[in-house]
């Protein structure tokens, strides 16, 4: 440890100008990655919560954790290679920023690029992944001044960005079917049996997805995008992070009261066949954008009350979307509609309490 | 009535106290320096020509018209202006202590006494956390039985020994017959006798939850009566502690009350044998902690949440009002992958780590993860810890903008200087800093001053 400790001393002195200089931020954040600061105190107060930004992200990857090794065991080697890319496009991307910004890399990546890996079909080409990436950390990130000032998530700014350039690829009728494959290797235009995931069928054929058994819908697994694999763990992972506290529950219970709510309404005043509230639930994005996008605080509302209002009407807009746009999945375009309104959200409730200040006085 | 507070271990005993920022008056073993401008208050010296003041003789006086004399309990004399800490602020008047034993306060009446005995200056004013004025009369008195911070599962002394009853019969001969008076203890079962208080006239009971490391028993009040009954006249709500209590009782009865208070010890690294200790004001810091200190070991005095640090330990003295004196090593090793630990024994509220499982284990402090900056995550940890109820993080960004209309009509009036934003902040954001001192800088503007 020693050892390691002086060659990271020698590294971050001798690239902090010169040639090398480029690599410096990628030095510290390897340090800072590995050992804690020692900078002191130096005013009130004197204590400080051990809790920190990297353990905060932290946990959010060790409640991903599970699903990427389902992924795996389902899809093949093909996941931990391309979270393996993943991690290595935004390390480049964060470093040329934090280059120029003469900051040192944020670990903010390391959720963001388990959740690029998530949120696509295992079978996009890796061309269209990495430019995702690159426009996902650029635009829907570093251009605002980096993590903390990010309007959007910015995972879902890249998914967004390759769905609308290339929507059969991103979002195509029929995905692989997962199976075991924990051995294989998919390419991006292997002839694997495909199927339609069950959101597909809910729009085509409503009959056939509400024949659909609910111990599958629940466990998995399911086909369409990679993290989409297993309800159970992504809520066994969301319930995780509302218990240590990382999500703030408001977030994704909003979210749910809202979309059940909604589709319950649907199934009720709707045609026959209209799928219900629990086929909404376990089918498509819903659960994985609830505990692991809509809830990023930094793209949610501050304010108690705002996380209330951000979550019912991002669950509203989800169902509303799956219904009557043409889309099939309406997770993605909620959250980011409502990360745009979330500053507003919180300019509302602030406003509030300025009247409730106001009776103080 | 007359029942014993006791305490016992755990996690609700686990408070700092000390008074709010911008106390600087130091206490030397031979030397008391008082500054005539600070946030809290605004001396002037009563006289230029004299040079020697017995006990209990007015020092100062504070500003306005008619202003309140300060004392204290020892003989002084005037040294001079020493130079100033800081640039901008006022003079630093220094005395030479003459001799260090405590002497009884004069006075015909109790409230003369109370006047007289500078004890005043340890009460607070609920809210605004500001100096009161001793000759108007509160409504109603606050008594925190809260204990201070050693860091350790059992307090070896209990100020707690003192009796309740009579405390609260000596503040009403003090200030007034029809005084109300609410206790404060810590919510839980089978530590506090006071519920049988809550027949008495006059006197209530408020129990309010333990939380780690909440410093003292009047921030979780604030929150929850503060719109309700204070708002109407907030100048008649006193806070004091049961150390205060207990001095203030000396002031009705010398003989019957120890003149020792109890300091709250703690260190993280040292020889220190952290626990309570009782001892008299005055005592030398060197006495408490040694005269050799290891180099990169800090003093801080008042609570490790809002104190100070003590610039040179080895000539300094407790004061009256200190609570608590920690000794901190600067951390020397840069700890490997501490994120990725349990964290049984780590200083945390996060139930990211386990000691938020393990309240009664007695945690590390290590004082010294501040660096790694990040920009607010928007984590809110901030505003759900805040006990008076505001929302730091957007008075953190309104104050460092210094736009001071606005954050004072979000409520930093109301900021009580706690410093509990600042430590569960995981960005290590210096919340309590930038708020503070945007509080000050109103606090100047108002028209007055601080008083």
């Amino acid at each position: 440890m020693k050892v390691l400790r002086d060659l990271l001393d020698t590294l971050s002195e001798r690239t902090k100008k010169g040639l090398f200089r480029p690599v410096h931020p990628l030095v510290e954040a390897v340090n800072a990655a590995l050992f804690d600061p020692d900078i002191p105190t130096d005013r009130a107060p004197y204590i400080r919560d051990a809790i920190n930004t990297k353990r905060y992200v932290f946990t959010v990857v060790i409640a991903l954790m599970p699903i990427v090794a389902m992924a795996t065991w389902y899809y093949g080697l093909r996941i931990p290679l391309l979270l393996l890319w993943s991690y290595a496009v935004g390390a480049i991307v964060e470093s040329i920023f934090a280059f120029f910004r003469k900051e040192t890399i944020s670990e903010g990546f390391l959720v963001t690029g388990m959740l690029f890996v998530l949120i696509f079909p295992v079978n996009t080409p890796l061309w269209m992944y990495t430019i995702s990436i690159v426009f996902g950390i650029v635009f829907g990130k570093e251009v605002f001044g980096g993590v903390g000032h990010n309007p959007f998530n910015p995972a879902l700014v890249g998914r967004l960005f390759a769905l609308i350039s290339w929507p059969a690829a991103v979002s195509p009728p029929t995905y692989i079917e997962p199976k075991y494959r924990l051995f294989e290797f998919l390419t991006a235009n292997s002839d694997a049996v495909t199927g339609a995931t069950p959101l597909a069928l809910m729009k085509s054929h409503p009959d056939l997805a509400s024949s659909i058994p609910l111990q599958q819908l629940l466990l998995g697994p399911k086909g369409g995008s990679v993290g989409e694999i297993s309800s159970v763990l992504i809520i066994l992972g969301g319930l995780y992070l509302i218990v240590i506290r990382v999500v703030n529950w408001r977030i994704p219970v909003a979210i749910l009261a809202g979309a059940l709510g909604t589709a319950a309404l649907f199934k009720l005043l709707g045609p026959q066949g209209t799928p219900g509230p629990v086929l909404h639930l376990f089918s498509g994005g819903l659960l994985l954008g609830t505990f692991f996008m809509a809830s990023d605080p930094v793209t949610s509302p501050d304010t108690g009350l705002g996380k209330w209002v951000y979550g019912l009407l991002t669950g509203v807009l989800i169902i509303v979307i799956r219904a009557f746009a043409p889309l099939v999945e309406g997770v993605m375009f909620s959250i980011i509609l409502m990360n745009v309104a979330a500053p507003l959200i919180d300019e509302g409730v602030r406003v509030r309490r300025l009247r409730r200040e106001a009776r103080y006085e | 009535m007359n029942k014993h507070l006791a305490f016992e271990g755990g996690r609700a005993f686990k408070f700092a106290y000390s008074p709010p920022s911008g106390d600087i008056i130091t206490v030397q073993s031979s030397r008391i320096n008082i500054p005539l401008t600070t946030e809290r208050y605004r001396f002037v010296p009563v006289s230029r020509s004299q040079n020697r003041f017995d006990a209990h003789e007015p020092v100062l006086k504070t500003a306005g018209r008619d202003g309140i004399p300060v004392c204290f309990p020892l003989p002084l004399t005037f040294d001079g202006v020493v130079g100033t800490t800081r640039p901008g602020d006022s003079d630093i008047l220094s005395f030479t202590i003459d001799d260090t034993e405590l002497r009884p306060v004069p006075g015909d009446s109790p409230r003369e006494r109370f006047l007289r005995s500078g004890l005043w200056l340890e009460i607070r004013n609920l809210l605004t956390g500001r100096v009161i004025d001793p000759r108007r009369s509160p409504r109603r008195v606050f008594v925190a039985t809260f204990l201070t911070e050693p860091f350790t599962a059992a307090p070896e002394i209990s100020p707690g020994d003192l009796d309740l009853g009579a405390g609260i019969s000596a503040l009403r001969t003090i200030l007034g017959d029809s005084l109300d008076i609410t206790i404060l203890a810590p919510d839980i079962p089978g530590t506090l006798g006071a519920r049988t208080l809550d027949a008495t006239k006059g006197v209530d009971t408020l129990f309010l939850p333990p939380r780690y490391p909440a410093h003292d028993g009047s921030i979780p009040l604030a929150r929850r009566i503060y719109p309700t009954e204070i708002r109407k006249d907030p100048d008649k709500y006193w806070w004091l502690d049961l150390q205060t209590l207990a001095r203030l009782m000396a002031l009705v009865e010398p003989s019957a009350v120890d003149p020792n208070i109890v300091v709250a010890l703690g260190r993280s690294s040292g020889d220190l044998v952290p626990g309570h200790r009782a001892l008299l004001p005055f005592t030398p810091l060197s006495a408490l902690i040694g005269e050799d200190l290891p180099a990169e070991h800090r003093v801080v005095t008042g609570g490790l949440l809002t104190g100070r640090e003590v610039v040179s330990p080895n000539v300094e003295s407790v004061r009256p009002w200190d609570r608590g004196v920690f000794v901190l090593a600067n951390p020397r090793d840069r700890e490997m992958l501490h994120y990725l630990r349990p964290g049984l024994s780590k200083d945390s509220v996060s139930p990211t780590f386990l000691s938020f499982y393990f309240p009664t284990r007695s945690r590390e402090i290590n004082g010294g993860i501040r660096g790694e900056r990040r920009f607010c995550v928007s984590c809110n940890y901030c505003e759900e810890i805040c006990p008076v109820g505001l929302d730091p993080q957007h008075l953190f960004k309104l104050s460092s903008a210094a736009i001071l209309d606005e954050a004072v009509a979000h409520g930093l009036p109301r900021c009580s200087g706690c410093g509990l934003c600042s430590y569960v902040c995981p960005s290590k954001l210096e919340l309590t800093h930038a708020i503070t001192a945007a509080k000050a800088q109103w606090l100047k503007q108002l028209p007055g001053g601080p008083r």
